[in-house]
């Protein structure tokens, strides 16, 4: 009898009152919900900033993905060391020769990736740095590289290993590879393989080089692209075979992916007939090519320096960097090469050629 | 919109300040740190906008960069930029870092 009267109070229809007290339920649970929402907004997902604050994050959302592969090395370059944008103290330069300012101009000229000397072992050389220090200036590298992001053009970092101090070398190598500011890193990493007087012995020293190098691999994964700047062939075979017998083209050739020669031809007399951009670069690259045993070795052939090289002369070294299919090409260094000359060269060397 | 009522009435309702200051920079830095810039970095951005850029200024760029799609100046994103890498500076380390 009671469960029958509580059955009928269960199936009757809610009174006014009930139905008034289940509408201010649903519209606090209904208020509770909105708040809680907005909270969790405010909290979990903040606006970006705006205005002149929200510069910080727009850089950051500005950054390309880094992706390292060969083709970084397409196309023109352009050189910058740290001399440029470090002058010595008491140098006569004084000031800074290239300044982050000028990677707009680089753009216009039609650089598409700008090599830029980033560590240096034994950087107190200059007033500005600090040899603790694994790179020369963070401050001004951060603004060659987003200037140079935010103009549309690659940047790639490089380092003169003078393998004396292999962890040293390494460390500044692995600072370059790491360098992360705002969202933007290096698009490549180049180990500037030149240096004979820090280890007398040539096979001492092609010991180093090659140890330095399987080092670099390790630390950056296989996945990275590592390019080599290296002394031209014909300058170690033919006009000084004492300056580094036997180089390592072999066991290098095991952990780089892309070959920078130095082809200066402005440092060759007119007796040797090397002081000429075509042939000075050609026979180097077949040189290069043959010493790796890798006949299609990527190869992005620096011509110079700057300030000598004749209008022919560059016509001749575009012609070679077209001639023996290399992926870019480009001259030492901006800071000396003629503007107008630099852009026709721009002009002319196509990426898509490469 | 909370934020940008809360921003109007840190600068007075409208007008903003007259000038670089404390007060403004205490805004501008709070405003500018995000998970990617820390308050250091932007403590040296405004510290180097107030050093290179006069505030009628940047008050021109106040205005324009509140619309997200207005192109960024390059020199101001270098500004930025530079400060945070100036904050990866190490001391003492020998080298060895990274």
């Amino acid at each position: 009898m009671a469960a029958m009267a509580v059955s009928r109070l269960r199936l009757a229809p809610p009174s006014l009152r009930q139905r008034m007290r289940l509408a201010r339920l649903v519209v606090i649970v209904l208020v509770v919900v909105v708040l809680v929402i907005r909270v969790v907004g405010l909290f979990g997902e903040e606006d970006p900033p705006v205005g002149v604050a929200g510069v910080p994050s727009r850089v950051e959302q500005g950054a390309p993905d880094v992706d390292r592969s060969v083709d970084v090395h397409a196309g023109y370059g352009a050189w910058v060391d740290m001399y440029d944008y470090l002058p010595p103290e008491g140098s006569a330069a004084g000031e800074a020769t290239v300044t982050p300012d000028e990677v707009d101009d680089m753009a216009r000229q039609g650089v598409r990736t700008l090599y830029l000397q980033a560590a240096q072992l034994d950087v107190d050389v200059t007033a500005a740095a600090d040899r603790a220090q694994p790179l020369t200036d963070p401050d001004l590298i951060a603004q060659f590289l987003v200037r140079a992001h935010l103009a549309g053009m690659r940047v790639v970092g490089w380092y003169l290993p003078r393998f004396t101090d292999l962890d040293r070398d390494l460390a500044h190598l692995v600072a370059i590879s790491d360098f992360e500011v705002l969202g933007h890193r290096f698009d490549g990493v180049a180990v500037d393989i030149e240096w004979t007087a820090g280890i007398s012995d040539p096979a001492e020293r092609s010991d180093a080089a090659v140890e330095l190098s399987d080092r670099l691999r390790d630390a950056v994964g296989d996945d990275d692209v590592l390019a080599a700047i290296v002394l031209p062939p014909v300058q170690l075979e033919v006009v000084n075979p004492q300056k580094w017998p036997n180089f390592p083209w072999r066991e290098l050739d095991d952990v780089y992916d892309v070959w920078l020669p130095m082809s200066y031809w402005t440092e060759r007399t007119p007796e040797s007939g090397y002081q000429d951009g075509w042939t000075y670069t050609t026979e180097s690259v077949r040189r290069l090519r043959a010493d790796l045993q890798d006949p299609d070795a990527v190869v992005h052939p620096i011509g110079g320096i700057g300030d000598r090289v004749t209008p022919a002369q560059a016509d001749r070294f575009v012609q070679a960097v077209s001639e023996t299919d290399a992926i870019g090409g480009s001259i030492y260094d901006w800071a000396t090469l003629d503007p107008v000359l630099s852009g026709d060269i721009a002009a002319r060397i196509d990426p898509a050629e490469g | 919109m909370w934020g940008l009522l809360g921003v109007a009435a840190a600068c007075g309702g409208g007008g903003g300040p007259d000038g670089y200051s404390a007060e403004h920079r205490a805004d501008f830095v709070e405003d500018c740190t995000t998970s990617v810039a820390t308050a250091e970095t932007c403590g040296c951005f405004y510290s180097r906008l107030a050093a290179q850029v006069p505030f009628d200024r940047f008050r021109e760029l106040e205005e324009e960069l509140t619309d997200p799609a207005a192109p960024m100046p390059p020199d101001l994103a270098a500004m930025a930029a530079g400060c945070a890498g100036a904050e990866q500076r190490r001391t003492g380390d020998g080298g060895d870092g990274g």
